[in-house]
């Protein structure tokens, strides 16, 4: 392995890590509050589509997208038209990782907004700020800890992503290949046992990173607090 | 004859009971009195709009029974005393859109030096006196204050009771002691009665 190789395979790791989590925040935000705080009819079925990733083998996942996404889908065939291809490109990795991990980021931000104090948010809206304001003004940022943790075990569990993402998006060397699928290609060659040690120290550093930025800003939080 | 200054007649659920409460008073502060459970914090809530309620609300001849809460610019002391924790005192005093950091009120409340604090560094008596200094600096249409003197100590509690009777604005006291409501010259509706 080259060490071109070797900075392409970190570089598109840390791009699906990162775009993964980017492309989740939002939705993992809006559907832990909905979660958290509404009762509907079909919120069981609303659970079970989010939480289907989490249960099922990632392959499974990935096969269920290409389906989905592939060029002979209705969809595919959309978004060809388009120009946008999504199997095999860095792109359906990114939508592999971010589907197989976005259940745990809902599950933590669905927890952190269980968690507040709802008499809170009762006095922001007495005090006459709407509930949209009031969310902003107290249920995100006293939610921040729950989220933040939410973005690191999504990124932490993209960067990671194998299963899924090798179907949809396949182990294309220099466009595709994560550490993960290089690990898993170089255990496959005689020679490769200590290039792939070296991918697996990357590997860890990058995680363990996530959560020592997380403890810092987690720590940030509670100090601001005192 | 002059008009109703409250004119409060609401249905509402109290654990499994349906209630009906009716506040009528020319006075400009109401105190509601009674042995807990009786459904008082419940039916400041509802006022406030809080809890899902039936009936009408008109304070001074303005009806609210239709707005929304955070369109009735009423200002509510919590029986907990309840301070938002990420912000400062400062921050949490001048939570109400349009407050003005009111001095005399945090000098008479002996606020001063806590303004820059966190509220889990206060005692009780502190955020009450907080959220008390917070109501004030934002009055608006209604006060409803919850057990406000709860955590205070006598000088604190006489110096809260001076402010709110210099406070020309509707008010609805509620405490399970007579003497705070009187102290105030509520008219006082029992609801043990």
């Amino acid at each position: 392995m080259m060490n071109a190789d070797l900075s392409s395979i970190i570089e598109s790791s840390l791009l699906v890590g990162f775009l993964a989590t980017l492309i989740s925040l939002i939705p993992a935000i809006g559907l832990g509050w909905i979660l958290a705080r509404s009762d509907f009819r079909l919120k069981a079925l609303l659970n079970l589509v989010i939480f289907f990733p989490m249960v099922s083998p990632p392959v499974v996942t990935g096969f269920v997208l290409l389906k989905i996404l592939g060029r002979n889908s209705v969809i595919g065939q959309g978004l060809g038209l388009m120009g946008v291809t999504i199997p095999f490109t860095l792109t359906g990795a990114v939508i592999a990782s971010a589907l197989v991990s976005f259940p745990l980021f809902v599950m933590m931000v669905r927890a952190s907004f269980s968690s507040l104090d709802r008499s809170l948010e009762e006095y922001s809206l007495t005090a006459g700020y709407s509930p949209w304001k009031t969310f902003l003004k107290i249920s995100l940022p006293l939610s921040w800890p729950g989220i933040l943790a939410g973005a690191v075990i999504c990124f932490a569990r993209s960067l990671g992503e194998f299963g899924a993402t090798i179907v949809l998006a396949g182990d294309i060397e220099g466009k595709t290949r994560t550490i993960s699928m290089a690990i898993y290609s170089l255990l496959d060659s005689p020679t490769g046992e200590s290039q792939a040690a070296k991918l697996l120290g990357y590997s860890l550093a990058f995680s363990l990173t996530g959560l020592a930025v997380y403890e810092f800003l987690n720590h940030r939080f509670w100090k601001r607090l005192e | 004859m002059k008009d109703l200054v409250f004119d409060i007649s609401l249905n509402l659920q109290i654990g499994l009971e349906k209630k009906t409460f009716e506040l009528k008073s020319h006075h400009q502060r109401l105190g509601i009195m009674g042995p807990s459970g009786l459904g008082k914090t419940t039916l400041a809530r509802a006022v406030l709009g809080l809890v899902p309620s039936s009936g009408k609300i008109n304070i001074s001849s303005l009806s609210y029974s239709s707005v929304k809460v955070w369109d009735r610019r009423f200002s509510y002391v919590p029986q907990d005393s309840k301070l938002i924790p990420h912000l400062t005192v400062e921050e949490n005093i001048l939570f109400t859109p349009g407050a003005n950091l009111p001095i005399s009120i945090i000098q008479l409340l002996g606020l001063e030096h806590l303004l820059r604090r966190m509220p889990r560094h206060l005692s009780g008596g502190e955020k009450q006196r907080v959220a008390l200094a917070r109501a004030l600096s934002s009055p608006g249409n209604l006060m409803i204050l919850d057990e406000p003197f709860s955590a205070l100590d006598r000088i604190n509690r006489q110096k809260a009771q001076d402010l709110l009777k210099s406070m020309q604005i509707p008010m609805i006291l509620i405490s399970h002691t007579r003497e705070d409501l009187e102290i105030l010259g509520c008219e006082i509706l029992n609801l043990d009665q």
